[in-house]
Formats: C-alpha cells, structure tokens, sequence
C-alpha cells in the first residue's frame, strides 16, 4: 500500500507547496534569518564560543519547533475544512484511496512547507551544535521529541478539522495551541511525577549533557534547572523523560490517527470518533499514564482517590459525549434493524460509561489496598462509594445529553449549555448558602451536584451517609429518567411514515 | 426472446431522511429518497429529472458512496456500495453540481493526481492523461495552473478528472452548468462518445432540452418520490392519445382560430403567433389533409403543417404539478 513517498495525496500536497520560486524564498529567507541572528548572539556573548553554540542549538530548534507545532497545526486545522468549503474533499472521498493513505497524506502533506522550514533551519541548528560541542545524541532526541510531538499536535488538529465546523475548529484549534504553548498538564503536574509534555521542550533536551537519571526524593518539584528536570517516575521507577515523551507522542498520534482514519472517508452524518471499545481503550490508555506517573507518595489514600477520579471527570465526560448518538445514526440502526430493543437501546451509552468510569474508578482502589498506603482516613466501603456516585453523576449528565441529541433537530450544544449554566447557578447558590462548608450542606449539594463527592471524608460520612446514599438514589432516578425520555424519542424515530410526513412540504 | 442489458445501477428501496438546519421553514425533516427502485441498464445515458429539493443530487452522493442511506441498497457494476464502497467507487467517475479544482496545481498534474488515487498502472498514467487532454482539448493547456483556465476549460477538466480511470459508470450532476452554448454542445457530444465507448451515464440536469438530445432512459422524481421511469420515447408518448397539429398561414384577417374550431374532429384550438393555430386532430392522414385543403379552399395562403410532439419540458411539468403533496 503507498502510505509513504507515492502516496497521491503527499505529491500533490508537495507539488502544490513546494514550487521552485517559493522554495528558493523560503530557503533565502532561512539562510538571512539564520545569519542575522546567529551574528547578533555571536555578537551578544562576545563572538562565537561554546555558549554562542549551545544557545544558538536551542534558539534554532525553538524556532524549528515554532514552525513545525504551530504553523503545521493550523494548516493541519483547516486541511480537511477547506477541502469541504471547496466541494474538492468528495472527489477525494470517492477515490479509491484507502483511509490510511488519505490521513497520512494530509497528516504529512498539510505541514510539508513547515517540514521544509525546519530544513531550512537545520543548518543553524547543526552549526550550534558543533560549535557548542552539544552531544549528537541529544540533538537527535531533540528532534524525535520535536517532530514527533508535532506529529502528535498534527493528527490532533487533522481529528480536530474533520469533525468540527470551521469556525469551532479554529478557534478551538487556536486555543489548544496557545494552551500547549503554555505548557499543558501544567495542573496535572502537581499529581503526576511527568515532565511537560510540550514539544517545546526540545531544545532544553538539545543542551543536556547526560542520559542518567536521578531518584527524586518525595515531594520534588518537576524541572528544577539542572535537578531532576529530565526524570519521570514511572511505577516508582526513574525514567528519562525524553523516552517518556517519545513513547506517549507515538500513543497519541496513534490515537488521533486511528480516529481520523476511522471517519476521513465517512458520510459527515455518521462521524463517529471511535468505537465504543476503542474509546474504553483510550479512556485506558489515559488512565495509564494517570496511574503510572501518579505521586503515589504524596497524598494520602483518601487524597488520591479523590484526586484521580477528578482527574477522570473531565475524559470521562468528553468520551461519553463522543459515543452519542445523532438522529441519523439511529434511523440507520433502525432501518436495518441493528437497534437494540426497548430499554437497552433507550440506555445508550450508559452500559460503556458505565463499564469506563467503574473500571477508571475501581483500578485506584485496588492499587491502593494492594500497596496498603492506607490511614485512618481510608475505607473501603466509602471509597467504593465514591467510585458509584461518580459513576452515576457521569451518567446522569450523559444521557440527559443523548436524549437531548435525539431530540428534534439535535439539541447538543444547547443541552451542554444547560447543563453549564445549571452547574454556574446552582455553584453560586450553593456557595452563597455556604452548604459546601458544611458536612451536612456537602452532603445534600452532592444532591444537584456529586463532584461534592471529592470532599467527602471518612469522618463525615459516620454521620451523612443517608444523605449521601439519597444523592446516589437521585442520580439513578434522574438517569432513569433521562432513559425514559429517550425511549420516548426512539419510539418517535422509529414510527413508520412518521418522516415522510414530517418532511411533507419541507422538500 | 429479448435478453435484458445487465444492470450497472441498482436502487432497491432507497430512503434517506435526514433533519434539516434549526430555524428551517417548514418541517424539521426531509426525505430526499422515498423507497425509490430503479434498474438502469448498462450502456444508457439515463436522466434524473426533477425540480430543486427532488433529491436528484443526495441520490446521486448515495450511489457514488459518499452519503450513507437511511435504508435500503445501492448495487454499482454488482458491487455493494455500502459494503465495499472503495471497490466500486474504483467503477464510478463522479462530477458533482457545484465544485473547485486544485488551482495552485497544473493541468496534468491534476490529472494524475487523481489517476494514482484511482490506483491506475502507474506505467499507463502518463499515456492515458494525455489521451484525456486530447478528448477534452486542453493540450494545448497541459502545463498551465489551473487557477488560469475559463469557467468552460475548468468544467471539462472536472469531466477529465470523472472519466480519468476509465469508468464503467459515470454520475454527473448538473454537469452543464455555467457552459456557453457551444460548450453545452460539446458536452452533449462528449457525452454521446462516452456512452459510443460502452459507458451508462448517470446524469440530472435542469436542461431538459439537452437531456432529451442526450438520454435513452429517464427517471421523474419529487420530493424523493419516483413519478415516472422508462425509455425516453416511451416517457414522452405516455398520454398522447390525439395528433398534436400545428398550422401556419399567410393571411392576416383570415380567423383560423373560429374557422378550424367548427370543423369536424378538431379539438383544443389554441391560436399561434405569428398568424396560426394548434390543435388536435382526431382523424387520420387523409383526413388532416382534406382538412388543409379546405382551409386552401377557403383563401387562407398555408405555408406550414406540422405535427406537435411532447417534450420533456412538458412531461416533467404536468407530472410534478401537484403529484405529490
């Protein structure tokens, strides 16, 4: 199969890209730029000189990095969207190019001139690196961590372009990049025992001198400059953080791939990210860096639940969204008689979400009571309760997001903004009623609003827990209820020559 | 015994409702194919007739893959679209209503693009994007970017790129649309040499006079529904029971009009500008020409008798008024 060097796709993108005039621009202005600033370095630390070197390797890959991260991500952003906009994405939609071959054709053809940047560049790059006796197989890992990293970011942004409108995706697409310019799991590192995960991390990895990697006594902070700023700790063991990088980049652009190689050839009205079991494959796959690197030492039991299922909400959530249904899946499934029947269809996607979030919430349990880090503030029955609140609340919420979807028209994005500004006013309220500074007041907020369940405290519980057992009887009934209401709308959907005649004088 | 031409397309109870934009007019839903069955044979230039909103091109999109049904089955040169949509998307060659080219590449390089996608012999490529440019008459446009081409030289490309792999079956939707009249011409003939090489050519347009020059078969549909499909001829003579006449005469002052409708046989006289008249005619050539003779008789100076055919126009147009509703 020609994924690689024959592939349509890539050519045309390189022929396209990279004609002769602008090429030898592109090249000139990388030369005069690289010149400009390597003399004014040279210039600035008194001519060139192992330091001129070294600073220079990192000002070029920076640079380098720039090009490739944010340049390729925004053309990666709106490769597919202008396609659609120019009514060209169906001819290639009706080629009989193999979806792996379309992805990888747009996931290396979008960016090529940001590729050929960086080769511009490279020249810079490499005169630093010998002139600051920088060690060859940093600069390689450098650029692995770079390139791969913006393979990464580009398959993202690839995902990001097929399945959004063009003005969401952009400016989410923006947004995303200024976060990880930012330097994303920025919040998550005060859990995790993980280097960033920005590509722009590259040219600090360009100037290092040494592979070792160093145990870190408990409660370190990540990236003391010239401390422990390399090393991950992963399952307790020290790991570099460059093959860290590496490996997680490759997951997610494996990831991202597979999602946009599963839809790139699709109908639009049947985009479907993954399948439910690859979803509970990635909802793992996230899971296991969350418990590989997390900080084990330094939080207590109780802490550590809390904080890892907090950690989950936010994915959790995203991939119940991800596995609703639209109207026009269902009218499919049910024309070829593919719908489940009766409650089990009215319950979807409950049976997955429900299997993730047990499955996201138990592991830490286990571990925890396997590793015995456990104190006074640990017990097992509350702690298993915390995994079923949250479990329900995510369910809850979901399906009343997929009966909303299946609603006439497909009411989404407006039940998402419900549910935000239901979450907004009961917080205010709540908070103005100081009920979350309470036992009790906790207790009954988890009613309306279970992430109360993070606080919830061995203490506490000794004398709430009717109230806590009454805020995980609502979450069933109101899930319950959210599954009648879609049973309703799928009995709607499925009425025999009910579309015709609501469709008469719409034609 | 007649033996059936085998089938390049098959649509066997084809529906596709799909919801329309919040805020629409109207109902929430559409249907754009209404349990539609079709059988066209290979070898036809068959014709997909019907106003805006029919569904002419989502059942075009369906057929080439590119939407998938609500229900039913969509049988391309014996391959399942649905089930292998890459296979039989390798027998179509699609042109859609309204589309782009890659302006930033040139004219072969356009070509060939496509010719890889359709996974040709490399070792053919060369030879036969040559051979398309010459069918098309951009030769002379081999290496120009096609951001410089006409209106008229990009549309013949998008038929290039439509037929670059040679394809069984060829869908074009609307495929006239924005070429002058001696573009519209050569389309018909490239179209005629296309079905002559064995093609069965799909094709909707709003130029019904050009697809009555053009197709063999033809298909009605509104609003999803199928109104009507057969031959051509068969389309067109479905409700002729009386002989259409038209006559011209010479003599201004002479009321044709009053003086065709006493005669005998003579029914719906319609006048005709300049200075004649149409109508039906229940009799039989030797009566149509007694008729004329008197008329000579009676002084009116004859220069014209022909007779009245339907056309497609009017076929489409008494079939959808109120058909469906």
């Amino acid at each position: 199969m020609s994924v690689a060097p024959a592939n349509p796709e890539l050519i045309r993108n390189i022929r396209a890209q990279l004609r002769a005039d602008r090429v030898v621009t592109v090249a000139v202005v990388c030369a005069v730029l690289s010149l400009a600033v390597g003399y004014s370095m040279a210039y600035t630390h008194g001519g060139p000189g192992r330091v001129w070197g070294l600073e220079f390797l990192r000002v070029a890959l920076a640079a380098q990095t720039f090009v490739l991260v944010l340049g390729g991500g925004l053309v990666s952003l709106l490769a597919v969207q202008r396609e659609k906009e120019m009514n060209t994405f169906d001819f290639q939609r009706v080629t009989r190019l193999r979806p792996l071959e379309l992805a990888l054709g747009k996931l290396f053809g979008a960016p090529v001139l940001m590729y050929f940047i960086v080769l511009c560049l490279m020249p810079a790059a490499l005169v630093g690196a010998a002139v600051g006796h920088a060690r060859p197989t940093f600069v390689v890992a450098a650029y692995v961590v770079a390139v791969l990293g913006a393979i990464s970011i580009h398959a993202l942004a690839l995902l990001l372009s097929l399945l959004l409108e063009r003005g969401v995706a952009v400016a989410g697409g923006v947004l995303f990049l200024i976060v990880l310019w930012l330097n994303p799991l920025v919040a998550a590192r005060f859990w995790l025992d993980l280097g960033s995960l920005s590509p722009f991390y590259a040219s600090d990895l360009s100037t290092q001198m040494t592979w070792a990697v160093m145990s870190r006594p408990p409660g370190t902070i990540i990236y003391v400059p010239g401390g422990y700023g390399m090393t991950d700790v992963l399952f307790g063991w020290p790991v570099h953080h460059a093959v860290v990088a590496v490996a997680l980049y490759a997951g997610f652009a494996a990831w991202f791939l597979l999602a946009v190689v599963r839809n790139i050839k699709r109908d639009p009205a049947g985009y479907e990210i993954f399948t439910p079991a690859q979803a509970l494959g990635f909802l793992f796959f996230i899971n296991l860096i969350f418990i590989g690197f997390f900080r084990w030492s330094r939080w207590s039991a109780a802490e550590a639940q809390a904080d890892l299922l907090g950690l989950n909400t936010t994915l959790c959530f995203v991939l119940g969204v991800a596995l609703l249904r639209t109207r026009d899946r269902v009218r499919r499934l049910d024309a070829r008689r593919r719908l489940s029947s009766g409650w089990l269809a009215a319950a979807w996607p409950a049976p997955y979400l429900a299997a993730g979030t047990l499955l996201v919430g138990l592991v830490p349990v286990a571990i925890l009571q396997v590793i015995g880090k456990l104190d006074g503030e640990w017990d097992l029955g509350v702690a298993l309760f915390r995994v079923a609140l949250f479990s329900a609340w995510l369910l809850r919420d979901v399906l009343y997001l997929q009966w909303m979807n299946l609603r006439l028209g497909g009411r989404l994005r407006l039940g998402l903004l419900y549910l935000a500004v239901f979450y907004i006013c009961t917080g205010i309220v709540f908070g103005t009623l100081n009920l979350f500074g309470t036992p009790s007041g906790l207790a009954f907020t988890a009613v309306f609003m279970p992430p109360a369940v993070f606080a919830l405290r061995l203490g506490e519980w000794a004398y709430t827990w009717e109230v806590w057992l009454a805020a995980l009887g609502a979450q069933i009934l109101i899930a319950g209820l959210f599954v009648s209401l879609q049973r309703r709308t799928l009995a709607d959907l499925s009425l025999p020559g009910r579309a015709s005649a609501a469709a008469a004088g719409a034609a | 015994m007649s033996v059936e031409a085998p089938a390049a397309i098959v649509l066997e109870n084809l529906s596709k409702v799909y919801d329309l934009p919040p805020g629409s007019a109207g109902a929430a839903q559409a249907v754009a194919a209404d349990n539609l069955n079709l059988r066209i044979a290979a070898g036809e230039v068959f014709g997909l007739v019907g106003p805006n909103g029919a569904g002419k091109t989502t059942t075009l999109k369906m057929i080439c893959g590119l939407l998938v049904p609500t229900a039913g089955r969509i049988v391309v040169n014996g391959i399942d679209v649905e089930r292998d949509p890459e296979a039989a998307q390798g027998g179509i060659g699609y042109l859609a209503d309204f589309f782009s080219l890659y302006d930033d590449l040139k004219v072969w390089e356009y070509l060939d693009y496509f010719a890889h996608a359709y996974k040709m012999a490399p070792e053919t490529i060369a030879g036969r994007v040559t051979e398309v440019l010459g069918v098309l008459g951009l030769e002379g446009k081999r290496g120009a970017f096609i951001g410089g081409l006409s209106r008229g030289m990009k549309q013949r490309l998008g038929i290039g790129r439509a037929i670059i792999h040679d394809p069984q079956v060829l869908v074009l939707d609307e495929p006239a649309v924005g070429l002058d009249p001696k573009g519209r011409i050569e389309f018909r003939q490239l179209v005629r040499e296309l079905n002559g090489q064995g093609k069965t050519v799909l094709i909707t347009s709003h130029l019904l006079h050009d697809l009555e020059e053009m197709c063999t078969s033809i298909a009605i549909i509104e609003r999803g529904r199928l109104l009507r499909s057969g031959r051509l001829g068969q389309i067109l003579g479905e409700g002729v029971r009386e002989r259409r006449v038209r006559i011209m005469i010479a003599s201004p002052g002479f009321a044709l009009v009053e003086w065709l409708s006493r005669r005998e046989g003579v029914t719906g006289v319609t006048g005709v500008a300049p200075i004649g008249a149409q109508f039906s005619f229940a009799g039989g050539e030797a009566e149509l020409a007694s008729l004329v003779k008197a008329l000579v008789v009676a002084g009116a100076s004859v220069y014209a008798v022909e007779p009245v055919g339907e056309t497609l126009e009017k076929v489409v147009m008494g079939l959808s008024r109120g058909e469906v509703t």
